[in-house]
């Protein structure tokens, strides 16, 4: 295995830099993203995909079955078609009925497991499951797009080209559950699964396969509408819809409450950005992708659209510093010492935030020899940072707490506003919220998000202590900083592992929290519907099972 | 009903939350509740049990080696003093006076990773690692509710006539009453809906049917 960085190598981006929210909340997808990894599994590995079962009437009522043989083992999204009155076509995690319900499943499904899971599967978080289920989804239609394309179709024609591209899918899941969510598979037993080795693998595939059903859906329709007259999608819109997804707070809290993963995350892409910089040189396939990559960017952002006015200034500002990349990555450029650096330094000089990390995930592109085993190291077994280390002395975690967390005592909780919002757990909806604390009710039931304020408490008590004394024995007579001691030993070992930021003040915008780990999922096309909500793409532009060994489809979410 | 390590751990953190205990302790309560159950061992009972009785207000005082209760009437909390066994991370021979639900220290012997065994009246449980092993006179003295005195000490080498406990991945059936009382302590950490938090607690507002 390769040594984690090569001699003479440039330092990885300090935590400092990396972990504030508003960086985090710039993330963009690279080729280590999980849906991109998955991908390039798929294709080594040659995964087949077969469509045992399809049965589906004119108004899209009834179940299909898409199977995967991955290293000898098989797995089955069972899909269901439902009819839904469009006033129950809700994004909101509170809906209560779908247009498709899906179900990841181990195995080759019987007719009585089918039977079984048709009973449970379109009740989503109301059914309940087997460990032989591995995720649960479920999806609506965009109606935008889904009508117009299915008349088209039916009438023997393409559909419009930019009403394609200005959407981007036919479907948007609004919830994909894994690990062992209502009775499924514990992401212990999916490890086993060595196609599933990696963060979130199996949903990502189950978001591949979803997409392969609306495809193979409206083509359907279209013929049971059309009759002799529908046509079939021509191949390269067909690659233009992906999937859509829509993502609310039910997300938020999963960033601080897996430290150690969020680590390896981020270790892993700052360590591919740190050896592309460390590059001598630049050889001329590796600049050919990467403008190809840039331009095929700029032309993606024209159908990058959001109503939300903030991400649309970001937007155009990100326009503005792609041509600023341009025009600066010239020949002369590429042939001076270590021109990837010169790159970094020039957008980490002169671009904004979304440039600066787009820039990132460009310089990252070119170079899947030298960065792709990076994404076997972004899975964790959390267990193994769980255990505090109480023969620790107070004096050294008084230490870690000064080098790690700084961000913390820079905070003043005093004010009212660092402490304007709390985290919470809704009676109604099950779901993680965010509250007004001087206006609502509820503090007393606070999520523990809020890590730099208990630090920071943490701090005060520990002036209090005898400095030898042990962590043992300063919990077992203080176990309210328990939860903060355990955070403060993985940061010592997982430099990557805390979001810098203070997550009830005021000003948050909660989405940021959202947008890291989708842009690690690998979705594009953020649009925030709110500051807590937001719409995204992905998968779009991927290829399908059949051409994805095909040359050329490597960089396909540029739009190649 | 069947559920998954991964529900018995969510539900155990809430439900050991909503019956009074700092998060970083319900932390180490779900954690040990999946590790029994992930052994087949029972965790309803004995956590139903800590938590009606809110052993962790009571301080645990350490002499030599026995830690006991500050005071005469009050009782050992199993996650609080079992989190302190495995900070130590030692194999140090410890007796505990006056602990409730004691099978809950199990998993902190464990997680300290020493060859130990722990005793109590009518149960003996062996751990050396990754294996553990069980004899007991029955499953009341297993679920006992309290033990006068648990004794931890490195394995000294004896035969032990007990059974390998066996290691299970798939769904774990729990009693349905005791998992709906758990859910009960769960519902105690959710906040009841207000007018304003309908509109803006989850950000509502945009078209989101297009």
């Amino acid at each position: 295995m390769r040594s984690p960085l090569p001699q003479n190598a440039v330092p990885l981006r300090p935590p400092d830099v990396v972990m504030r929210l508003d960086r985090l909340g710039s993330a963009h997808q690279t080729r280590l993203s999980f849906l991109r990894a998955m991908l390039r599994r798929m294709r080594v590995e040659g995964w087949r995909v077969a469509r045992p079962v399809f049965e589906i009437d004119a108004r899209g009522v009834g179940t299909a079955v898409y199977s995967v043989e991955a290293n000898g083992k098989i797995v089955s999204l069972v899909s269901f078609g439902h009819e839904l009155a469009s006033e129950k076509r809700t994004d909101r995690v509170i809906a209560e009925e779908w247009d498709a319900t899906f179900v990841l499943f181990e195995g080759l499904p019987t007719a009585q497991d089918i039977a079984r899971l048709q009973s449970n599967v379109p009740k989503q978080e109301a059914g309940r499951y087997l460990a032989t289920e591995l995720v649960l989804a479920r999806a609506n239609r965009s109606v935008r797009l889904f009508d117009h394309v299915l008349e088209a179709l039916a009438e023997g024609r393409q559909p419009d080209p930019a009403q394609v591209e200005a959407v981007g899918y036919l479907m948007r899941t609004t919830a994909v559950y894994g690990n062992g969510k209502f009775g499924i598979a514990d992401r212990d037993r999916i490890k086993d699964f060595s196609a599933f080795a990696g963060p979130f693998r199996a949903e990502m595939l189950t978001v591949y396969l979803v997409r392969l059903f609306t495809l193979d859906l409206i083509e359907h329709l279209a013929r049971l509408h059309g009759g002799s007259k529908a046509v079939v999608l021509d191949r390269s819109l067909r690659r233009r819809l992906g999937i859509g997804n829509a993502t609310g707070l039910g997300m938020a809290p999963f960033l601080v409450r897996h430290p150690a993963l969020i680590d390896r995350w981020v270790s892993a892409r700052e360590t591919a950005l740190a050896r592309v910089r460390a590059l001598r040189q630049a050889d001329q396939r590796a600049v050919t992708i990467f403008r190809a990559a840039l331009q095929g960017s700029r032309r993606g952002l024209r159908a990058w659209t959001t109503s939300d006015d903030v991400q649309a200034g970001r937007i155009a500002a990100l326009g503005d510093d792609l041509g600023n990349i341009e025009r600066f990555a010239t020949e002369r450029v590429f042939a001076a010492p270590r021109p990837w650096d010169l790159i970094f330094r020039f957008a980490e000089e002169n671009l904004s935030l979304e440039g600066q990390e787009y820039t990132v995930t460009l310089l990252i592109e070119p170079h899947g020899d030298l960065v792709d085993d990076l994404a076997d190291s972004m899975a964790i077994e959390e267990g193994t940072s769980f255990r505090i280390d109480g023969t620790m002395r107070c004096r050294d975690l008084a230490r870690s707490i000064t080098r790690d967390y700084g961000w913390a005592s820079a905070l003043d909780f005093s004010e009212k506003r660092s402490i304007a919002r709390f985290w919470y757990v809704s009676e109604e909806k099950l779901e993680p919220r965010l509250g007004e604390r001087f206006e609502e009710p509820g503090m007393e039931q606070e999520l523990p998000l809020a890590i730099g304020r208990e630090v920071v408490a943490l701090s005060a008590a520990l002036e209090r202590e005898e400095e030898g004394a042990s962590v043992a024995a300063f919990l077992l007579a203080h176990p309210e900083h328990r939860h903060a001691v355990r955070r403060i030993q993985i940061a010592a070992r997982h430099p990557y592992s805390e979001i810098r930021d203070n997550l009830i003040e005021a000003r948050l915008r909660p989405i940021d929290l959202l947008r890291c780990k989708l842009a690690f999922f690998g979705a594009t096309r953020f649009d925030p519907r709110s500051d807590r909500w937001l719409r995204i793409t992905l998968f779009q532009g991927a290829p399908f099972p059949d051409d994805l060994g095909t040359e050329g489809t490597e960089h396909w979410i540029y739009g190649e | 009903m069947i559920v998954s390590l991964n529900e018995i751990e969510t539900t155990i953190l809430k439900a050991a939350r909503g019956a009074g205990m700092e998060w970083g302790l319900a932390e180490e309560a779900a954690h040990a509740a999946a590790f029994l159950a992930r052994l087949c061992l029972p965790f309803e009972e004995p956590c139903l049990r800590l938590f009606s009785s809110r052993a962790w207000n009571a301080n645990p005082v350490v002499e030599g080696a026995c830690i006991r209760p500050d005071r005469l009437e009050a009782r050992l909390c199993p996650i609080r003093t079992g989190a302190y066994l495995s900070d130590l991370g030692s194999a140090d021979a410890m007796t505990l006076m006056h602990v409730v639900s004691p099978l809950l220290l199990l998993p902190f012997i464990a997680t300290a990773k020493q060859n130990s065994d722990l005793a109590w009246k009518g149960v003996k449980l062996r751990f050396e690692p990754p294996n553990v092993a069980l004899a007991s006179i029955g499953p009341c003295a297993l679920l006992a509710s309290e033990a006068e005195k648990a004794s931890l000490s490195p394995i000294a080498g004896d035969a032990f006539e007990g059974h390998l406990l066996v290691v299970h991945d798939g769904g774990v059936r729990v009693d349905d009453a005791s998992w709906a009382k758990l859910h009960g302590y769960e519902a105690l950490t959710y906040v009841p809906a207000s007018a304003k938090s309908r509109v803006s607690g989850a950000g509502a507002g945009a078209i989101d049917n297009d």
